[in-house]
């Protein structure tokens, strides 16, 4: 009977563990920003995400249409379903704040086993907040990153030069649980650097491991 | 005396007021500040919401719309970092807000040579932290 017990208790773990592992994410996105310069600017559209090909493709609406697809290090840029132009570029996917939130990593911003160590952690005002430094030669450029979190939640990251000055402020809000990701619909950031930049994202009608939208996810660079 | 007490009501409220700032503080910001300052792209972003698939450019050509929105300040290219040298704030998208960085700086036609090196350094070293730390990681 305790043996029964036991290897029931394996398969809802097991269950449990499988159900957390997500593939895909699709939203609806709109990025907001007001510039030091005082200009305004605004990038509407839609983001589609598979984990397993690592391929993340922006369907852009506003300000014009297009289709942008990163793969690997390659941007593909497509308009009017025509291909335009392909650029190199390190941006790739993994770095995104899909691939952060489907891998369970945005918690601590992916910082977890970097070359970032923990310096020190305290509970402040409902949050806990986590001080990383930089080890070696990162930290002649980067200086501290101090998260903050609640309910486990990634609540804000802020930025901080090598000689301590206040670089960067990221919050995130508004959580939603879809299929059990918890993703943030509110991204806001301001950068500090020679003057004020406000930048704010929300994501809209998110969907975790759709199925469809094939031509999306897998946006067709073949022969680009 | 009246100015001794009042420099030592200073100094006591200088005193107070730093005691009482937490790291805690350092994540509050202010909702109202970034509402205002995001206005003129909320009213373009519910405008464009309202009237289906619009873009810049068919917007700039609908009279009800150039008059209901201030378009003069809107930046189509979004590419509002022109530093001579090392453009920290491009260094930065880099660094901390991939993947909106990249719709501010890398792939902007009138983005500056600097502002796209910036960006890509600021990633790269991201990505460098990463792979090192995962190196160092491995048992």
């Amino acid at each position: 009977m305790k043996k029964i017990f036991q290897i029931f208790i394996l398969l809802v773990l097991s269950h449990q563990a499988i159900a957390q592992q997500f593939i895909r994410i699709k939203t609806d996105f709109s990025i907001k920003q007001k510039n030091s310069d005082n200009t305004t600017s605004l990038t509407m559209g839609t983001a589609y995400y598979d984990k397993s090909t690592k391929r993340l493709t922006y369907k852009i609406s506003f300000p014009e249409k297009e289709v942008w697809v990163f793969k690997d290090t390659t941007m593909y840029v497509f308009k009017n379903g025509k291909f335009f132009t392909k650029k190199k570029s390190i941006m790739i996917p993994e770095f995104s704040i899909f691939h952060l939130a489907l891998s369970n990593n945005l918690a601590d911003y992916g910082l977890k086993n970097t070359a970032f160590k923990v310096d020190k952690i305290e509970k402040d005002k409902g949050m806990v907040i986590t001080s990383y430094k930089p080890s070696g030669k990162m930290s002649l450029g980067i200086g501290k990153i101090m998260l903050s979190s609640v309910d486990k939640k990634l609540n804000g990251v802020i930025f901080y030069a090598p000689n301590n000055e206040l670089t960067s402020k990221i919050f995130y809000k508004d959580y939603i649980n879809s299929k059990g990701l918890a993703f943030p619909t509110t991204v806001t950031q301001f950068t500090y650097v020679k003057g004020e930049n406000i930048s704010r994202t929300t994501y809209k009608n998110v969907l975790v491991d759709q199925m469809g939208d094939e031509e999306m996810y897998n946006y067709n660079i073949k022969g680009y | 005396m009246k100015k001794f007490l009042l420099a030592a009501a200073l100094v006591f409220a200088a005193y107070v007021n730093n005691s009482f700032a937490s790291t805690a503080d350092a994540f509050a910001y202010d909702e109202n500040t970034v509402s205002a300052q995001l206005t003129e792209a909320t009213q373009i972003e519910n405008y464009v919401a309202a009237n289906g698939d619009v873009t810049f450019t068919e917007l700039q050509a609908d009279a009800n719309a150039a008059s209901a929105l201030n378009l003069g300040n809107f930046n189509a290219n979004t590419a509002s970092f022109t530093f001579d040298d090392m453009n920290w704030k491009a260094f930065l998208w880099g660094f901390c807000c991939w993947p909106i960085g990249i719709f501010t700086v890398l792939i902007k036609s009138d983005s500056t040579r600097e502002d796209k090196i910036s960006f890509v350094i600021g990633a790269a070293i991201w990505w460098i932290g990463g792979i090192l730390g995962k190196v160092s990681y491995t048992p």
